[in-house]
């Protein structure tokens, strides 16, 4: 059980490193499961990060109002408006690209349950299966596509894992089938 | 399980009442095209749209090229054929070769960082489907009263301003194409900074992926200027402002500057993903990695940069202070550097290689050969004096073609070639892909490079007659616009035969390929790269 907690933690070290970017405030964001005897937590991988993401955009303003303004005081005021759309545009973009870039999802086995929780934008959602009647599948779509995970319990299946490294993948599912299976 | 919703990770899907047969259910049909939201289809409409208009914009250029066969008025009348000239081009720079160019990155720029999809897969959508409106706002521009724009494709006021409703029309497709273009940069930016896998560095990443960023970079900053240079016309042809109307007070010099403003940095966005598509088959053919990837980058940014400072160029015959006339000219001649660059890097690259040499390696090469001397004539016309000489002149003309022709479009054919048994599975006819190289490269030399020694005797642009000493050359520049534009018909050819019925293409159908596309299977499936894929 203990081995199970570590793995839990150093995939979340993993993920974070794999990151170009410290994640800083979004680890916090998934709350903390005591006892858990599996656990995993896959994020999308945000390539930039908001600190570049917003210093590049603060660049391409500064080019285009600049160029705009330079213009404008020629007397050609009228590309101002078309900046102030395209860099309305970029700037509505990526906050609604970065409403997701936060979401995280997680599949936990603790006791008699597994939990899959998931957060998307603002939306978090919950759901428990029993331990007892869940069991892993992997849909192998080599060499077509990666592999896919899903759990399914009660004629129920859903599908996990889709932001997880492929070469994790199997590492992860392995050891899942094994905490499945230790009841 | 209904109350999980829908996981809308950019392009990334996953809906669990339906996880295992989503892929089973899209639209068939047309519908399949109008609503598709994946980038490989909507990069294949981008392709086919820019064909299209492609052999439009060609057909107006062979009706030029047949007027200008003799001196004299033979088969048009002047105001049409200014239509033609200003039209071509149009329909070329925007409707072309900048689609084409989005489409090549719709399907790579995924591909080769290793994305699921475009970061906005619906907006990709809708930046698509904006073209075919404006080429018909375009073409309808012919059968209004007053024909179509006729001041060339520059728009130059005093000229547009007083034109007739066509310009309008014009002016419409302009605010739609670059609405469109503004909406693909965004998408293309955001897609290649934030949905990169997990290890595709910025300095991993494909020479390709880097260019597009550069020019996306550009057009987001650009494409307002093109858009308030053209909407200011608007005005001042039918509210009564005067920015470029000199009767009223307005300055026609000035829409100049703004437009050139726009078009330099423009004429980048149309060069700089050739650039990266050359960059990829290069080092594919020659079995070695591309030579100075860092300093690739670097001369990209220098060349991105340097596009805003050089603008007047253009204007050398419209009069400014002497101190302008140098800074520009230095400026424009700074440009060589980082573009000798390039062409150290890629002459560099192939040197000691074990080339072979298929068609999209041909092309490469011949895009380089030609490219070269584009650039050649560049420098030449950098030069203020000679400039003022050769102003407005066919040399002028052999210079853009040869950049924006063999530059452009032999990279863009090269694309094709190397990555459609990628895309569609089969392989092409390699015997038909060269005679399709060599007949473009003789026939695109036999149009343009006579118009050389034209501009050099000092016959003007933009005119359907001309003096009986220019006879022979125009004549053969006709000829070889016949040839080169039946030779297109053969790459039609090909391309249609590969993907009906070539033979199936391995996975990896070129030895020296690296980048991350390959590791795919051919054809590709529907959805790649739906987990991230492991970066070496
Ligand atoms: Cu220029």
């Amino acid at each position: 059980m203990l081995r199970s907690i570590r793995f839990c933690f150093s995939f979340i070290h993993v993920s974070r490193r794999l990151e170009s970017t410290p994640a800083t405030s979004s680890v916090a964001a998934w709350p903390p499961i005591a006892q858990a005897e599996f656990c995993v937590v896959s994020r999308r991988n945000d390539s930039l990060g908001p600190r570049a993401r917003w210093t590049l955009f603060a660049s391409l303003c500064a080019v285009s109002f600049g160029l705009a303004l330079g213009f404008a005081a020629l007397g050609a005021w009228m590309v101002l408006p078309y900046s102030a759309a395209g860099m309305g545009l970029l700037y509505g973009a990526w906050r609604w690209f970065e409403r997701h870039t936060g979401d995280w999802e997680r599949v936990t086995v603790t006791g008699d349950r597994v939990l899959v929780e998931r957060e998307s934008g603002d939306a978090r959602t919950r759901r428990e299966f029993n331990r007892c009647w869940t069991r892993l599948e992997v849909e192998d779509g080599a060499p077509v596509r990666a592999s896919r995970l899903a759990l399914r319990s009660e004629g129920e299946s859903i599908r996990f894992g889709d932001a997880l490294p492929v070469h994790e993948l199997n590492r992860i599912a392995r050891e899942l089938r094994r905490v499945l299976a230790r009841r | 399980m209904s109350s999980i919703p829908h996981h809308q990770g950019p392009g990334h899907a996953i809906d669990d009442a339906h996880a295992h047969d989503e892929h089973a259910h899209h639209p068939g049909g047309i519908m399949r095209w109008i609503t598709t939201t994946n980038h490989k289809d909507i990069g294949t409409l981008y392709l086919w749209f820019s064909f299209i208009m492609f052999i439009a914009g060609g057909c107006l250029a062979l009706t030029i090229r047949t007027e200008l066969f003799h001196p004299g008025l033979q088969i048009v009348d002047p105001e049409f054929f200014n239509s033609l000239t200003t039209l071509h081009g149009l329909i070329m720079i925007f409707g072309a070769i900048m689609p084409a160019a989005v489409g090549f990155a719709n399907w790579q720029v995924p591909l080769m960082i290793g994305a699921p999809d475009m970061a906005f897969a619906r907006m990709n959508n809708w930046s698509f489907w904006l073209l075919p409106f404006a080429a018909v706002l375009l073409f309808a521009s012919f059968f209004v009263p007053g024909g179509a724009a006729a001041g060339g494709w520059t728009l130059y006021a005093p000229l547009s301003v007083q034109a007739g409703m066509g310009m309008d029309l014009t002016i419409f497709a302009i605010h739609i194409m670059g609405a469109s273009s503004i909406m693909g940069s965004i998408n293309i930016i955001t897609t290649i900074l934030n949905l990169r896998a997990p290890g595709m560095t910025m300095m991993k990443m494909p020479l390709f992926v880097w260019t597009w960023l550069i020019t996306a970079y550009l057009l987001i900053a650009v494409m307002p200027v093109l858009a308030g240079a053209v909407t200011m016309l608007l005005t001042d042809r039918h509210f009564g402002t005067s920015f470029f109307n000199a009767a009223g007070g307005g300055d026609p010099v000035m829409f100049q500057h703004i437009f050139w403003f726009f078009g330099h940095p423009e004429v980048y966005i149309m060069i700089l993903p050739s650039f990266g598509i050359v960059s990829t088959i290069l080092p594919a053919f020659s079995r070695k990695p591309l030579f100075g990837y860092a300093s690739m980058v670097y001369a990209t940014s220098s060349i991105a940069i340097l596009s805003f400072i050089v603008w007047a160029h253009h204007m050398f015959t419209v009069g400014m202070p002497a101190a302008g006339q140098l800074f520009f000219m230095y400026a424009t001649m700074l440009i060589a550097v980082p573009t000798g660059v390039k062409v150290f890097n890629w002459v560099t690259t192939m040197w000691k290689g074990s080339m072979t040499f298929e068609t999209p390696m041909l092309f490469a090469i011949g895009f380089i050969f030609l490219f070269t001397m584009g650039g050649f004539t560049g420098l030449v016309l950098a030069i203020t004096p000679v400039d003022i000489q050769l102003q407005d002149t066919y040399y002028v003309v052999a210079h853009f073609h040869y950049v924006l022709v063999a530059g452009s479009l032999f990279a863009f054919f090269g694309g094709v070639y190397y990555w459609l048994p990628k895309w569609s599975g089969r392989m092409y006819n390699e015997k038909l892909g060269e005679w399709h190289f060599w007949l473009t490269m003789i026939f695109f030399n036999v149009t343009f490079f006579p118009m050389h020694f034209l501009g050099l005797a000092g016959m003007p642009r933009r005119v359907p007659d001309y003096a009986t000493q220019f006879t022979d050359w125009n004549m053969v520049a006709t000829i070889g616009a016949y040839g080169f534009g039946l030779s297109q018909l053969l790459f039609f050819y090909i391309v249609l035969s590969c993907i009906r019925s070539g033979p199936p293409a391995p996975a990896k159908p070129w030895e020296g390929a690296d980048t991350l596309e390959w590791t795919l299977p051919s054809p590709l499936p529907y959805h790649t790269f739906e987990t991230p894929p492991a970066i070496k």
